[in-house]
């Protein structure tokens, strides 16, 4: 297993070298430049300042020429400074991390606390009454847009209501409270981001462990449980449920990148400070090291996740064990 | 020039001074009360707070509390002294001399001097340090610090803008001399001489700001600013609706649709006044079509301004006639805007040799159509709205417009810096300075700089010129009113509106007014009756 895990691996590299080259190429054939938010129509900048800027930052270097040094600089683990304000690119990113997993984390936990249930009672109920209206409920959080959704809630439980703060993760002067206050705080700001980006996800979920519930449910195994006379609870959870989770391993696996990923709109209308956020900013800054690095790191950790999805895949499953070829 | 303002200023000005004066009678015992903070929402957050590095609006607003420069406008847009008590200009402009305030201090204690004036004009043209701001200070020839509080700046040439160009900020020597401007933690640390101190910034959420205690103009009445991020339109107004935020600026439909509630107008209180920049409908000048000034003429003729402004700025906007903020003394208030006329734009453009031969609906000359195609930005909808309403009005004199909507950059590189456009719809922000040299003069037509029209007229590139090597402002005032009128008469671009600014400020703040520069200039003067602060923040 070792060895094929290590083959596997190796094969990863050069997909990730690919990537980088890609995103690097289209990066710089988009117009504009990293100096244009600076001097773009600013009657006071003259054209030899435009000029000098555009050397200091090394933008008039051949393409492979930058390439390679911002390659070079990336094995060392140095991902560079931002163009926008000098600071070290590595730094700008962990600091928004920690926002970005927070809300994401939360609300995985709670997409996986509602939908598993839900997907599992609505396939031990095909077609019942109760089926048709949590599909028909989750399908509404899945169509409709979270801005929308967002903006409402914002409108009724923040301006309307007056229950909710409207934006952002602490209150003015939190930072004075003491400690258990300050949680209380944080957690009333976190309910309607989490909340709102739980409903969004709850369809995906909940449909795939129904669907595979449906099908765990009609394997001979299962009717021999209920043969026994086994009580139905017992049946659904302990023996359909363990096997109708395997393909859930493997959207868990590519979820992986989306925790760190963010969403620049959501992230917007909760006035959040993460990853999302700081991709759109750099992105419109044309700050390509921080954009680099938000591109390379979440490569990184897509390709991580098909792996670790394959390596649970094959926990969980003996009937994929690596190596093990007849 | 100032008694001669449009009528809305003055209708402006005067209901201000009016509930000035009525909130001062009714609170004429009352002292000024020490407290509350001002909390305003922003939507971008500040890219550094290193000051001459300083290029975006949002890192610009926070600077401007934290330092001062040696000169600023006051709310008059007259230049008065900020870190230099006074100065004399010498030798006809080649001469500056400033004299400094003293007893000024850095907001770490030490005393500000002279030597801190010097570093920052150093670092201004050091060609490693990646300012914007070069341009201005490349024209002094020397800077000699006489003593701690006096400077003598020399000119190679008289330059009208330099007094003004030392309104930039000015960085404290002994906290950056030998740091990297780029690198250093002072970009997120500033210390300035201001009425309000640095005091913690959260990343992607908030800027605080403490009151300056030994500020030289005296202490703030309010204990804090607080800049919040929210890179939210929607969010922004609905954060002001929950009383999240105490300031921000509206859009003209929130304006006029969205906050005449009793909710709304208890709580706050809305401006607006003309704001710092122009919209344009610009052609190519090296396109034949546009060569002639009575197809330009005509074009002015048949575009209906006022529609615009009521279409697309709700009525919240004024008509513009040239490149002159209305407020400033360069702008000559006797230029009046033609009135639309299409009829008259048909028989100018008549008697260019346009007429429809062919029955078409559409003009044309030697088998030649009349259209052309209008190039704007993506995301400003005001613009493309207003570019629809040019294309049904040119349509009814013959001229067949097409509408491009493109990036920003797209737009600007590989069309505008090519040359590649028949016509654009664009907007020019102005500075306080109103020297238009960059925009109009026919030196400035190369790749990447602003005379991307190809405007060339030697008359006024003469006045130009003499604009900018002449201080007397009275001087400079006939000449850019010569200017003024010329540009209006030739039309190299048409001239479309200027719009409001429209800021909102929660009610409980007092000493808020409109000035000729706007709002928020006399800061450090507003205040918060005792009985209606909000936020006690401990210091």
């Amino acid at each position: 297993m070792g060895r094929t895990l290590l083959r596997q691996f190796l094969s990863l590299i050069p997909t990730f070298l690919g990537i980088t080259v890609v995103i690097f190429a289209v990066m710089h054939l988009a117009p504009g430049k990293p100096t244009d938010i600076v001097t773009d129509l600013n009657v006071k900048v003259s054209l030899q300042a435009k000029e000098q800027l555009i050397k200091l930052y090394g933008l008039d270097r051949p393409l492979h020429q930058q390439y390679l040094s911002w390659f070079k600089r990336t094995l060392k683990g140095d991902f560079g400074r931002s163009f926008r304000d000098g600071r070290p690119v590595s730094v700008k990113i962990l600091e928004r991390i920690p926002v970005t997993l927070l809300i994401n984390g939360l609300a995985l936990l709670i997409i996986l606390g509602v939908s598993i249930p839900l997907g599992v009672a609505s396939a031990a109920k095909e077609g019942s009454f109760f089926d048709h209206a949590v599909t028909f409920l989750v399908f509404i959080g899945y169509a409709v847009p979270t801005f929308w959704i967002a903006l409402l809630a914002l409108d009724f439980f923040g301006v309307r209501l007056n229950w909710l703060p409207v934006s952002g993760l602490s209150s003015l002067g939190a930072d004075r409270l003491p400690i258990w206050q300050r949680l209380g705080d944080l957690s009333r700001h976190l309910i309607l981001p989490v909340g709102v980006a739980a409903f969004g996800d709850l369809a995906g979920y909940s449909r795939y462990v129904r669907a595979s519930m449906l099908d765990v449910l009609r394997q001979d195994y299962i009717r021999t449980a209920r043969a026994k006379g086994l009580p139905e609870k017992v049946v659904l959870y302990r023996h359909a449920l363990g096997n109708a989770l395997l393909p859930l391993v493997t959207i868990l696996g590519l979820s992986i990148p989306g925790l760190l990923g963010g969403s620049v709109i959501f992230e917007s209308i909760f006035a959040l400070p993460g990853m999302g956020r700081l991709f759109y900013d750099s992105v419109m800054s044309r700050d390509y090291p921080v954009i680099m690095g938000i591109l390379v790191l979440g490569a990184a950790l897509t390709l991580l996740g098909n792996l670790l999805a394959d390596i649970a895949y094959a926990l969980a499953d003996p009937r994929i064990r690596y190596g093990e070829r007849q | 020039m100032n008694q001669r303002k449009s009528e809305l200023v003055f209708l402006i000005a005067g209901w201000t001074l009016l509930t000035a004066w009525g909130t001062a009678l009714a609170q004429e015992s009352t002292i000024p009360s020490i407290g509350d903070a001002l909390v305003s929402g922003s939507i971008g957050e500040p890219s550094t707070l290193v000051p001459i590095l300083a290029s975006d609006s949002a890192s610009a607003d926070i600077c401007g509390l934290v330092f001062n420069g040696l000169v600023k406008y006051d709310r008059d847009l007259q230049l008065i002294g900020d870190l230099a008590e006074r100065w004399e200009v010498r030798s006809g402009g080649l001469e500056i001399l400033f004299f400094l305030r003293k007893g000024v201090r850095w907001h770490d204690g030490k005393p500000f001097s002279a030597s801190d004036v010097a570093f920052t004009y150093q670092r201004l043209i050091d060609p490693t340090v990646p300012t914007p701001y070069r341009g201005d200070f490349e024209r002094v020839s020397s800077l000699e610090v006489l003593d701690d509080w006096t400077l003598r700046v020399r000119y190679k040439e008289p330059f009208a803008p330099a007094l003004s160009s030392w309104g930039m900020w000015i960085m404290p020597r002994h906290l950056l001399e030998n740091q990297d401007l780029t690198t250093t933690s002072f970009k997120e640390n500033p210390i300035g001489t201001g009425p309000f101190r640095f005091h913690r910034w959260v990343r992607g959420d908030r800027i605080e700001l403490k009151a300056n205690p030994d500020y030289f103009e005296g202490r703030p009445y309010l204990d804090w600013t607080i800049y919040r991020i929210i890179p939210n339109q929607a969010t922004l107004f609905l954060e002001l609706q929950a009383q999240g935020i105490d300031e921000t600026g509206l859009t003209p439909l929130q304006f006029q649709r969205m906050t005449d509630t009793p909710r709304f107008t208890h709580s706050f209180q809305k401006f607006r006044y003309p704001s710092f920049g122009y919209a344009y409908l610009g052609y190519n000048l090296r396109d034949p079509k546009f060569q002639d000034i009575r197809v330009r003429q005509a074009i002015n003729l048949a575009i209906d301004k006022k529609e615009i402004i009521r279409g697309v700025l709700l009525g919240l906007g004024e008509e513009s006639t040239g490149p002159f903020p209305k407020e400033s003394w360069a702008y000559d208030p006797s230029i009046q805007a033609s009135a639309f006329d299409p009829e008259k734009a048909k028989a100018l453009l008549f008697s260019a040799g346009w007429k429809d031969t062919n029955g078409d609906g559409v003009l044309d000359r030697n088998g030649v159509p009349f259209e052309f195609t209008l190039l704007t930005n993506q995301g400003n909808l005001s613009r493309e709205l207003a570019a629809q309403i040019i294309q049904r009005r040119l349509q009814a004199v013959g001229i067949q417009v097409k509408i491009l909507i493109l990036e920003w950059s797209a737009l600007l590189h590989d069309f505008i810096d090519k040359h590649r456009f028949e016509a654009i719809l664009l907007g020019w922000a102005l500075d306080r300075e109103p020297d238009p040299f960059n925009i109009w003069h026919s030196s400035k037509t190369g790749p990447g700089e602003f005379n991307f029209i190809g405007y060339s007229n030697p008359k006024v590139d003469r006045l130009l010129e003499e604009g900018r090597r002449n201080l007397d402002l009275k001087v400079r005032a006939r000449v850019y009113h010569e200017l003024h009128r010329i540009l209006y008469e030739e039309q190299p671009v048409c001239f479309l509106y200027v719009p409001e600014a429209l800021p909102v400020i929660h009610r409980r703040f007092q000493q808020v007014e409109v000035s000729p520069i706007g709002i928020g200039y006399n800061l450090i003067h507003w205040y918060v009756p005792s009985d209606r602060q909000r936020y006690r923040l401990e210091k």
